[in-house]
């Protein structure tokens, strides 16, 4: 028995490395694919859906509820994630042996930069990251918004909306977008709408809340947003390339400083 | 004496509304449009589910009865889901429907299981709940770009902002309550003694499913108009047996005043303490009532 089992050990890891990536953030699977490596993905989370060619790749999960069982069938090399208190994603994919790297949610474009590099060093693309790193540089800085408007970004019906501290804030600021609720430092809060009449915004911007909600809230003309016709709802595109901190995010803050400047 | 106490609870419930009116300073537009009518909304919400709670206490004969607990409230909810999963606009029937077959529901099931007994209807109105809640959670789960919304409403929403439904719902409330007033009567003795009510020639079960409907109605509407706040119920009902006897004439509409000023309280608090930031009116009812009510069952036990 003493023989066999090392034996045994040895052939098991052999056996079950059938490789690749796995990838649960879409704005991860962005990266890795901006990198030229899309084609080691072999697994991703339910909401990656760009580029399309990783829209055929087998499905695992979200990451607040992985399908661990497919995971665990599928024995990728290196599982990627955001590292986050509100999930046990990674503990759980640990305990099961596989590797796993957490990476920081980023809460700055700067930090787009810093999730390629740590990726590019993980994968072994590390030129591709600098390159990468270097052209998101540039696509930003040729964003030069003419005008600094107030804004009110209602991310869920009910007017919950998002502080300072919030990468979706930063995106807002490349787009010449002041959030008027950016002293507050929390990243999703509710407000009531008379907070929002005494901010008085230029523009109000929403992921789902039609325009004519907002027209139809008492007051709604003593706001300069409504007064002007410059309330906005974003289509599904644009609300995921917003919050998604990847390649696709010059662009995104491009398009929302057109669509209300229109 | 009673009449004095409920001069100051009325005075309490109107100097909560007062703050919540004037603080902070706004313009006078302000204070008609948006802060009126969230006083208002908070006002009926707290006054409809403390009377609601008293009178499932009375007539089931125990301090656990509770729209929020029993599945009345989660029923209401349930089908507003539905309107908003089909796109049925402006219905505000409904969920007083959705409330009222909850409601029903658990009066079959402990009519045929347990002969319509006091704690087989409570016991079948939480499993009930349990199984609404599930269905809540399911519906979220699969459709979380549409239900967000009815995620943030399950913890309560007082606004001030939809004028038609605030005033919708507060005016039914008011007739129901109007309703239940005239039948007090019957109400206390189907609360005090079932047996001289129904010597009085009192339909003991046809009594209790109408209170039945009536409290369900009254959470239903609370339900339409500010979504789910718990505890309200069950400490409007509670509290006011410490004030007055459950006999008085003053005990219901003391109940429905608690009820009031909780929500009122509570939602001036989640405006207020962390503004801009609003903390939702169903974790503050229960933040302010629970040490409240662990307070009363103390003194209770000392006694």
């Amino acid at each position: 028995m003493k023989k066999i089992l090392p034996l045994i050990l040895l052939v098991i890891p052999i056996e079950i490395s059938a490789g690749g990536l796995a990838v649960f953030m879409p704005s991860h699977a962005e990266i890795i694919c901006e990198l030229g490596a899309c084609g080691e993905i072999a697994a991703v989370g339910a909401y990656c859906d760009w580029p399309l060619e990783i829209r055929g790749k087998q499905k695992i999960g979200d990451y607040f509820r992985p399908d661990l069982e497919k995971i665990y069938s599928l024995k990728p090399d290196i599982v990627f994630l955001t590292s986050s208190a509100n999930s046990t994603a990674a503990s759980d994919l640990r305990k099961l042996n596989l590797r796993v790297e957490e990476l920081e949610p980023e809460k700055n474009l700067k930090d787009i930069c810093f999730t390629a590099m740590r990726i590019g060093k993980i994968i072994g693309r590390i030129e591709e990251a600098e390159i990468f790193c270097a052209k998101l540089k540039k696509d930003f800085s040729s964003l030069k918004p003419k005008t600094r408007k107030k804004v009110f970004f209602e991310i869920d019906s009910g007017l919950w909306t998002s502080g300072g501290g919030s990468f979706l804030n930063e995106m807002l600021k490349k787009a010449g977008l002041e959030n008027v609720f950016s002293s507050r430092k929390e990243s999703y809060f509710k407000v009531s709408w008379e907070a929002v009449l005494k901010e008085n915004p230029d523009i109000i911007i929403s992921n789902y809340s039609k325009p004519e909600y907002f027209y139809s809230l008492p007051m709604s003309s003593k706001v300069k947003a409504a007064a002007e016709r410059k309330i906005f709802i974003l289509d599904k595109d644009l609300r995921d390339m917003l919050v998604r901190p990847g390649p696709r995010s010059p662009y995104a803050a491009r398009s929302l400083m057109e669509l209300v400047n229109e | 004496m009673n009449k004095v106490k409920v001069l100051i609870l009325v005075s309490l419930t109107a100097a909560a509304a007062y703050l919540s009116l004037s603080y902070p300073h706004a313009p006078k537009d302000i204070l008609l449009n948006l802060r009126f009518p969230r006083v208002l909304q908070g006002f009926f919400t707290g006054f409809s589910l403390a009377v609601s709670g008293a009178i499932l206490q009375g007539i089931l004969k125990n301090p656990l009865a509770d729209p929020f607990i029993m599945g009345v409230s989660g029923g209401a909810m349930l089908v507003l889901l539905f309107c908003k999963v089909f796109s049925i606009p402006d219905a505000y029937f409904l969920p007083a429907a959705g409330g009222m077959a909850a409601a029903y529901f658990s009066y079959i099931v402990s009519r045929k299981f347990s002969g319509f007994s006091n704690a087989g209807v409570i016991l079948s109105g939480i499993a009930v709940n349990a199984f609404i809640t599930a269905l809540i959670t399911i519906f979220v789960i699969f459709r979380k770009d549409d239900l967000i919304y009815f995620f943030h409403f399950s913890f309560g929403n007082i606004s001030g902002v939809n004028h038609r439904e605030i005033i919708y719902f507060s005016i039914m409330s008011c007739l129901v309550f109007l309703f239940f007033f005239l039948k007090r009567k019957s109400f206390l003795a189907m609360a005090f003694d079932e047996v001289k009510a129904v010597s009085m020639g009192l339909n003991a079960e046809r009594e209790k499913i109408l209170f039945f409907a009536l409290a369900s109605l009254l959470a239903s509407f609370s339900v339409g108009m500010s979504g789910l706040v718990g505890f309200v119920g069950l400490v409007g009902a509670n509290l006011a047996r410490f004030i007055f006897p459950f006999s008085s004439r003053e005990y219901i509409l003391s109940c429905g005043f608690i009820g009031a000023l909780l929500t009122v309280s509570a939602d001036f608090a989640g405006r207020a303490a962390a503004s801009p930031i609003e903390i939702p009116v169903g974790a503050l009812t229960a933040f302010l009532g629970a040490p409240f009510f662990i307070y009363l069952l103390y003194r209770e036990g000392k006694r």
